[in-house]
Protein backbone atom coordinates (compact mmCIF):
# COMPACT_ATOMS: atom_id res chain seq x y z
CA UNK A 1 0.00 0.00 0.00
CA UNK A 2 2.77 2.45 0.98
CA UNK A 3 4.72 1.60 -2.16
CA UNK A 4 1.68 2.29 -4.30
CA UNK A 5 1.23 5.70 -2.70
CA UNK A 6 4.93 6.53 -3.08
CA UNK A 7 4.93 5.53 -6.76
CA UNK A 8 1.78 7.32 -7.83
CA UNK A 9 1.13 10.26 -5.51
CA UNK A 10 3.38 12.74 -7.32
CA UNK A 11 2.09 11.80 -10.78
CA UNK A 12 -1.53 11.93 -9.72
CA UNK A 13 -1.10 15.14 -7.76
CA UNK A 14 0.53 16.85 -10.76
CA UNK A 15 -2.12 15.40 -13.10
CA UNK A 16 -4.83 17.17 -11.09
CA UNK A 17 -2.74 20.25 -10.36
CA UNK A 18 -1.96 20.90 -14.04
CA UNK A 19 -5.61 20.31 -14.91
CA UNK A 20 -7.16 22.35 -12.12
CA UNK A 21 -4.44 24.76 -10.92
CA UNK A 22 -5.56 24.26 -7.32
CA UNK A 23 -3.21 22.56 -4.85
CA UNK A 24 -5.80 21.86 -2.17
CA UNK A 25 -8.32 20.42 -4.59
CA UNK A 26 -5.61 18.38 -6.31
CA UNK A 27 -4.52 16.88 -2.99
CA UNK A 28 -8.14 16.03 -2.21
CA UNK A 29 -8.74 14.37 -5.58
CA UNK A 30 -5.44 12.48 -5.31
CA UNK A 31 -6.65 11.04 -2.02
CA UNK A 32 -9.93 10.06 -3.66
CA UNK A 33 -8.11 8.22 -6.43
CA UNK A 34 -6.16 6.19 -3.89
CA UNK A 35 -9.33 5.35 -1.99
CA UNK A 36 -10.88 4.15 -5.23
CA UNK A 37 -7.75 2.14 -5.99
CA UNK A 38 -7.88 0.45 -2.58
CA UNK A 39 -11.59 -0.30 -2.72
CA UNK A 40 -11.77 -1.35 -6.37
CA UNK A 41 -8.54 -3.31 -6.45
CA UNK A 42 -10.50 -6.55 -6.87
CA UNK A 43 -12.05 -5.22 -10.08
CA UNK A 44 -8.66 -4.46 -11.68
CA UNK A 45 -8.32 -6.27 -15.01
CA UNK A 46 -4.83 -7.74 -15.33
CA UNK A 47 -4.95 -7.38 -19.11
CA UNK A 48 -4.33 -3.66 -18.69
CA UNK A 49 -1.28 -1.96 -17.27
CA UNK A 50 -1.77 -0.97 -13.65
CA UNK A 51 -0.86 2.66 -14.40
CA UNK A 52 -3.53 2.74 -17.14
CA UNK A 53 -6.12 1.62 -14.61
CA UNK A 54 -5.00 4.14 -11.98
CA UNK A 55 -5.06 7.03 -14.44
CA UNK A 56 -8.42 5.96 -15.83
CA UNK A 57 -9.79 6.27 -12.28
CA UNK A 58 -8.19 9.71 -12.05
CA UNK A 59 -9.63 10.71 -15.43
CA UNK A 60 -13.12 9.61 -14.38
CA UNK A 61 -12.84 11.65 -11.19
CA UNK A 62 -11.74 14.68 -13.16
CA UNK A 63 -14.62 14.31 -15.62
CA UNK A 64 -17.05 13.94 -12.70
CA UNK A 65 -15.57 17.03 -11.09
CA UNK A 66 -16.05 19.10 -14.24
CA UNK A 67 -19.57 17.74 -14.65
CA UNK A 68 -20.42 18.72 -11.10
CA UNK A 69 -19.01 22.16 -11.66
CA UNK A 70 -21.00 22.28 -14.89
CA UNK A 71 -17.97 23.66 -16.57
CA UNK A 72 -19.27 24.34 -20.03
CA UNK A 73 -15.84 24.56 -21.57
CA UNK A 74 -15.20 20.90 -20.83
CA UNK A 75 -16.40 18.83 -23.74
CA UNK A 76 -16.40 15.07 -23.92
CA UNK A 77 -14.30 13.34 -26.53
CA UNK A 78 -16.26 13.35 -29.72
CA UNK A 79 -15.23 13.53 -33.33
CA UNK A 80 -16.48 17.09 -33.63
CA UNK A 81 -13.03 18.50 -32.97
CA UNK A 82 -11.59 16.60 -35.90
CA UNK A 83 -13.20 19.10 -38.21
CA UNK A 84 -11.11 21.95 -36.77
CA UNK A 85 -8.73 23.60 -39.24
CA UNK A 86 -5.29 22.17 -39.92
CA UNK A 87 -2.07 24.11 -39.38
CA UNK A 88 -2.27 27.44 -41.17
CA UNK A 89 -0.41 27.59 -44.44
CA UNK A 90 3.24 27.88 -43.56
CA UNK A 91 5.55 29.11 -46.21
CA UNK A 92 7.91 30.81 -43.83
CA UNK A 93 8.77 30.42 -40.20
CA UNK A 94 6.12 32.38 -38.27
CA UNK A 95 6.63 34.53 -35.19
CA UNK A 96 5.34 31.70 -32.98
CA UNK A 97 8.02 29.33 -34.22
CA UNK A 98 10.78 31.71 -33.29
CA UNK A 99 9.18 32.44 -29.98
CA UNK A 100 8.63 28.85 -28.96
CA UNK A 101 12.28 28.03 -29.46
CA UNK A 102 13.13 30.73 -26.99
CA UNK A 103 10.50 29.73 -24.48
CA UNK A 104 11.40 27.95 -21.34
CA UNK A 105 9.60 24.80 -20.32
CA UNK A 106 7.93 26.75 -17.52
CA UNK A 107 6.35 29.26 -19.89
CA UNK A 108 5.09 26.53 -22.19
CA UNK A 109 3.56 24.67 -19.28
CA UNK A 110 1.90 27.85 -18.05
CA UNK A 111 0.37 28.09 -21.51
CA UNK A 112 -0.76 24.45 -21.27
CA UNK A 113 -2.78 25.37 -18.20
CA UNK A 114 -4.79 27.87 -20.22
CA UNK A 115 -5.66 25.39 -22.98
CA UNK A 116 -9.19 23.92 -23.21
CA UNK A 117 -9.58 20.98 -20.79
CA UNK A 118 -9.62 18.25 -23.42
CA UNK A 119 -6.33 19.37 -24.98
CA UNK A 120 -4.76 20.15 -21.64
CA UNK A 121 -5.52 16.71 -20.23
CA UNK A 122 -4.01 14.97 -23.25
CA UNK A 123 -0.72 16.85 -22.95
CA UNK A 124 -0.63 16.27 -19.19
CA UNK A 125 -1.16 12.53 -19.61
CA UNK A 126 1.49 12.38 -22.31
CA UNK A 127 4.22 14.55 -20.79
CA UNK A 128 3.57 14.79 -17.05
CA UNK A 129 2.44 11.22 -16.48
CA UNK A 130 4.53 9.87 -19.37
CA UNK A 131 1.76 7.59 -20.58
CA UNK A 132 2.06 5.92 -23.97
CA UNK A 133 -0.42 6.61 -26.74
CA UNK A 134 -1.91 3.12 -26.31
CA UNK A 135 -2.52 3.80 -22.62
CA UNK A 136 -4.09 7.21 -23.19
CA UNK A 137 -6.33 5.76 -25.93
CA UNK A 138 -7.46 3.03 -23.52
CA UNK A 139 -8.14 5.50 -20.71
CA UNK A 140 -10.18 7.80 -22.91
CA UNK A 141 -11.76 5.01 -24.92
CA UNK A 142 -10.88 6.51 -28.30
CA UNK A 143 -9.06 5.01 -31.33
CA UNK A 144 -5.33 5.58 -31.70
CA UNK A 145 -5.72 7.59 -34.92
CA UNK A 146 -8.19 9.96 -33.26
CA UNK A 147 -5.91 10.34 -30.27
CA UNK A 148 -2.87 11.21 -32.39
CA UNK A 149 -4.90 13.79 -34.28
CA UNK A 150 -6.11 15.28 -31.03
CA UNK A 151 -2.62 15.48 -29.56
CA UNK A 152 -1.39 17.12 -32.71
CA UNK A 153 -4.20 19.67 -32.50
CA UNK A 154 -3.42 20.21 -28.82
CA UNK A 155 0.19 21.03 -29.74
CA UNK A 156 -0.98 23.28 -32.54
CA UNK A 157 -3.27 25.10 -30.12
CA UNK A 158 -0.40 25.35 -27.65
CA UNK A 159 1.85 27.07 -30.18
CA UNK A 160 -0.90 29.62 -30.77
CA UNK A 161 -1.43 30.09 -27.02
CA UNK A 162 2.28 30.61 -26.32
CA UNK A 163 2.34 33.21 -29.08
CA UNK A 164 -0.69 34.99 -27.61
CA UNK A 165 0.82 34.94 -24.10
CA UNK A 166 3.98 36.58 -25.38
CA UNK A 167 2.07 39.27 -27.25
CA UNK A 168 0.25 40.31 -24.05
CA UNK B 1 5.86 4.94 -47.89
CA UNK B 2 5.98 8.75 -47.67
CA UNK B 3 4.05 10.57 -50.33
CA UNK B 4 5.64 12.50 -53.26
CA UNK B 5 6.89 16.06 -52.70
CA UNK B 6 3.79 17.80 -54.04
CA UNK B 7 1.71 16.04 -51.39
CA UNK B 8 2.38 16.83 -47.73
CA UNK B 9 2.93 14.40 -44.89
CA UNK B 10 0.08 13.80 -42.43
CA UNK B 11 0.43 15.81 -39.23
CA UNK B 12 0.25 12.83 -36.83
CA UNK B 13 3.02 11.13 -38.82
CA UNK B 14 5.23 14.22 -38.43
CA UNK B 15 4.48 14.20 -34.73
CA UNK B 16 5.50 10.56 -34.43
CA UNK B 17 8.70 11.34 -36.33
CA UNK B 18 9.57 14.14 -33.90
CA UNK B 19 8.75 11.92 -30.93
CA UNK B 20 10.95 9.17 -32.32
CA UNK B 21 8.14 6.69 -32.79
CA UNK B 22 8.56 5.88 -36.49
CA UNK B 23 10.25 2.76 -37.89
CA UNK B 24 13.61 3.41 -39.61
CA UNK B 25 12.34 2.79 -43.17
CA UNK B 26 9.66 5.46 -42.71
CA UNK B 27 12.21 7.82 -41.17
CA UNK B 28 14.45 7.52 -44.27
CA UNK B 29 11.51 8.08 -46.56
CA UNK B 30 10.22 11.05 -44.54
CA UNK B 31 13.63 12.72 -44.29
CA UNK B 32 13.95 12.39 -48.04
CA UNK B 33 10.60 14.18 -48.36
CA UNK B 34 11.62 16.89 -45.87
CA UNK B 35 14.68 17.79 -47.96
CA UNK B 36 12.41 19.11 -50.67
CA UNK B 37 9.35 20.26 -48.71
CA UNK B 38 9.60 23.56 -46.80
CA UNK B 39 6.08 23.29 -45.43
CA UNK B 40 6.64 19.94 -43.75
CA UNK B 41 10.14 20.95 -42.60
CA UNK B 42 8.76 24.05 -40.86
CA UNK B 43 6.11 21.92 -39.18
CA UNK B 44 8.79 19.53 -37.98
CA UNK B 45 10.90 22.39 -36.61
CA UNK B 46 7.90 23.79 -34.83
CA UNK B 47 7.04 20.41 -33.33
CA UNK B 48 10.65 19.82 -32.27
CA UNK B 49 10.78 23.14 -30.44
CA UNK B 50 7.54 22.35 -28.68
CA UNK B 51 8.69 18.84 -27.83
CA UNK B 52 11.85 20.19 -26.21
CA UNK B 53 9.79 22.48 -24.00
CA UNK B 54 7.16 19.87 -23.16
CA UNK B 55 9.47 16.98 -22.43
CA UNK B 56 10.57 18.40 -19.10
CA UNK B 57 7.46 19.58 -17.29
CA UNK B 58 7.86 21.54 -14.10
CA UNK B 59 6.49 19.10 -11.54
CA UNK B 60 5.41 20.21 -8.12
CA UNK B 61 6.00 18.22 -4.99
CA UNK B 62 2.76 17.19 -3.29
CA UNK B 63 2.13 18.56 0.23
CA UNK B 64 4.16 16.66 2.82
CA UNK B 65 1.00 15.69 4.66
CA UNK B 66 -0.60 14.07 1.58
CA UNK B 67 1.18 10.73 1.96
CA UNK B 68 0.05 10.37 5.57
CA UNK B 69 -3.47 11.55 4.79
CA UNK B 70 -3.86 8.90 2.08
CA UNK B 71 -2.63 6.14 4.38
CA UNK B 72 -4.82 7.37 7.25
CA UNK B 73 -7.91 7.35 5.03
CA UNK B 74 -7.09 3.88 3.76
CA UNK B 75 -6.57 2.56 7.30
CA UNK B 76 -9.75 4.26 8.51
CA UNK B 77 -11.70 2.65 5.70
CA UNK B 78 -10.12 -0.73 6.41
CA UNK B 79 -11.04 -0.40 10.08
CA UNK B 80 -14.59 0.50 9.11
CA UNK B 81 -14.76 -2.68 7.05
CA UNK B 82 -13.41 -4.67 9.99
CA UNK B 83 -16.01 -3.06 12.23
CA UNK B 84 -18.74 -4.03 9.78
CA UNK B 85 -17.44 -7.59 9.78
CA UNK B 86 -17.41 -7.57 13.57
CA UNK B 87 -20.99 -6.24 13.71
CA UNK B 88 -22.18 -8.90 11.30
CA UNK B 89 -20.43 -11.58 13.35
CA UNK B 90 -22.03 -10.20 16.50
CA UNK B 91 -25.46 -10.20 14.85
CA UNK B 92 -24.99 -13.75 13.66
CA UNK B 93 -23.85 -14.90 17.10
CA UNK B 94 -26.84 -13.16 18.76
CA UNK B 95 -29.39 -14.71 16.41
CA UNK B 96 -27.75 -18.09 16.80
CA UNK B 97 -27.79 -17.72 20.60
CA UNK B 98 -31.51 -16.84 20.61
CA UNK B 99 -32.26 -19.83 18.38
CA UNK B 100 -30.12 -22.08 20.59
CA UNK B 101 -31.97 -20.78 23.63
CA UNK B 102 -35.37 -21.38 22.04
CA UNK B 103 -34.35 -24.88 20.99
CA UNK B 104 -33.04 -25.70 24.46
CA UNK B 105 -35.95 -24.00 26.28
CA UNK B 106 -38.90 -25.15 24.21
CA UNK B 107 -37.41 -27.98 22.19
CA UNK B 108 -36.46 -28.07 18.50
CA UNK B 109 -39.74 -29.68 17.44
CA UNK B 110 -41.78 -26.92 19.07
CA UNK B 111 -39.70 -24.23 17.35
CA UNK B 112 -39.92 -25.81 13.90
CA UNK B 113 -43.65 -26.45 14.44
CA UNK B 114 -44.08 -22.76 15.24
CA UNK B 115 -42.11 -21.69 12.17
CA UNK B 116 -43.79 -24.24 9.93
CA UNK B 117 -47.40 -23.68 10.96
CA UNK B 118 -47.64 -20.12 12.24
CA UNK B 119 -45.46 -18.37 9.72
CA UNK B 120 -46.47 -18.42 6.07
CA UNK B 121 -43.03 -19.25 4.70
CA UNK B 122 -41.93 -20.25 1.22
CA UNK B 123 -41.35 -23.78 -0.01
CA UNK B 124 -37.57 -23.46 0.19
CA UNK B 125 -37.73 -22.23 3.75
CA UNK B 126 -40.13 -25.05 4.59
CA UNK B 127 -37.58 -27.52 3.34
CA UNK B 128 -34.91 -25.77 5.37
CA UNK B 129 -37.10 -25.95 8.46
CA UNK B 130 -37.76 -29.66 7.85
CA UNK B 131 -34.01 -30.19 7.79
CA UNK B 132 -33.61 -28.09 10.92
CA UNK B 133 -36.31 -30.21 12.51
CA UNK B 134 -34.39 -33.37 11.64
CA UNK B 135 -31.21 -31.89 13.07
CA UNK B 136 -32.89 -30.86 16.32
CA UNK B 137 -34.47 -34.29 16.67
CA UNK B 138 -31.03 -35.78 16.25
CA UNK B 139 -29.71 -33.31 18.84
CA UNK B 140 -32.45 -34.34 21.26
CA UNK B 141 -31.65 -38.02 20.72
CA UNK B 142 -28.01 -37.28 21.47
CA UNK B 143 -29.00 -35.36 24.59
CA UNK B 144 -31.05 -38.36 25.73
CA UNK B 145 -28.10 -40.64 25.02
CA UNK B 146 -25.87 -38.55 27.27
CA UNK B 147 -28.57 -38.58 29.99
CA UNK B 148 -29.65 -35.02 29.46
CA UNK B 149 -33.33 -35.17 30.25
CA UNK B 150 -34.90 -33.13 27.47
CA UNK B 151 -36.16 -29.68 26.56
CA UNK B 152 -36.87 -27.20 29.32
CA UNK B 153 -35.00 -29.21 31.97
CA UNK B 154 -31.81 -28.39 33.90
CA UNK B 155 -29.93 -30.68 31.51
CA UNK B 156 -30.99 -28.71 28.46
CA UNK B 157 -30.18 -25.48 30.29
CA UNK B 158 -26.69 -26.88 30.82
CA UNK B 159 -26.49 -27.64 27.08
CA UNK B 160 -27.64 -24.11 26.28
CA UNK B 161 -25.05 -22.62 28.64
CA UNK B 162 -22.36 -24.69 26.96
CA UNK B 163 -23.45 -23.45 23.53
CA UNK B 164 -23.51 -19.88 24.77
CA UNK B 165 -20.00 -20.20 26.22
CA UNK B 166 -18.75 -21.60 22.95
CA UNK B 167 -20.30 -18.70 21.04
CA UNK B 168 -18.82 -16.19 23.48
CA UNK B 169 -15.43 -17.79 22.91
CA UNK B 170 -15.91 -17.41 19.14
CA UNK B 171 -16.92 -13.78 19.65
CA UNK B 172 -13.88 -13.09 21.84
CA UNK B 173 -11.71 -14.68 19.13
CA UNK B 174 -13.23 -12.40 16.52
CA UNK B 175 -12.67 -9.30 18.65
CA UNK B 176 -9.07 -10.34 19.32
CA UNK B 177 -8.50 -10.95 15.60
CA UNK B 178 -9.95 -7.54 14.70
CA UNK B 179 -7.92 -5.78 17.39
CA UNK B 180 -4.77 -7.39 16.07
CA UNK B 181 -5.57 -6.18 12.57
CA UNK B 182 -6.29 -2.66 13.77
CA UNK B 183 -3.11 -2.56 15.88
CA UNK B 184 -1.15 -3.85 12.89
CA UNK B 185 -2.42 -0.99 10.73
CA UNK B 186 -1.72 1.54 13.44
CA UNK B 187 1.87 0.25 13.68
CA UNK B 188 2.25 0.57 9.90
CA UNK B 189 0.82 4.04 10.11
CA UNK B 190 3.42 5.06 12.73
CA UNK B 191 6.21 3.74 10.51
Amino acid sequence: MELLVVNYQKGLFNYFLKNLSDRELSAELTQEVFLKVFTKLKTYDFHFKFSTWVYSLAHNLLVDFFRKKKNLTFTSFSNKEDSSPDFPELNTVTREDTLIQEETSEKVWNAVESLPETYRELLIMRYVNELKYEEIAQILGIPMGTLKNKIFRAKQKLVETVGEHDKT
Amino acid sequence: MIKPKDVHVDDPLLMEYVEGGLPWEEIISLEHHLEGCDRCRIKVERLRALERALIEPVLETPPASLYQQILNKAVKRRITLEELFLSLSLGFVSIFSILAYMVSRYGGTYLTHFLFHHLNISFMLKNGVRNLNRLTLLGEKLMQKFSIEGPGTPGSLLGFSGTLLLLLAVLAGLIFFNKRLITGYQKNEKK
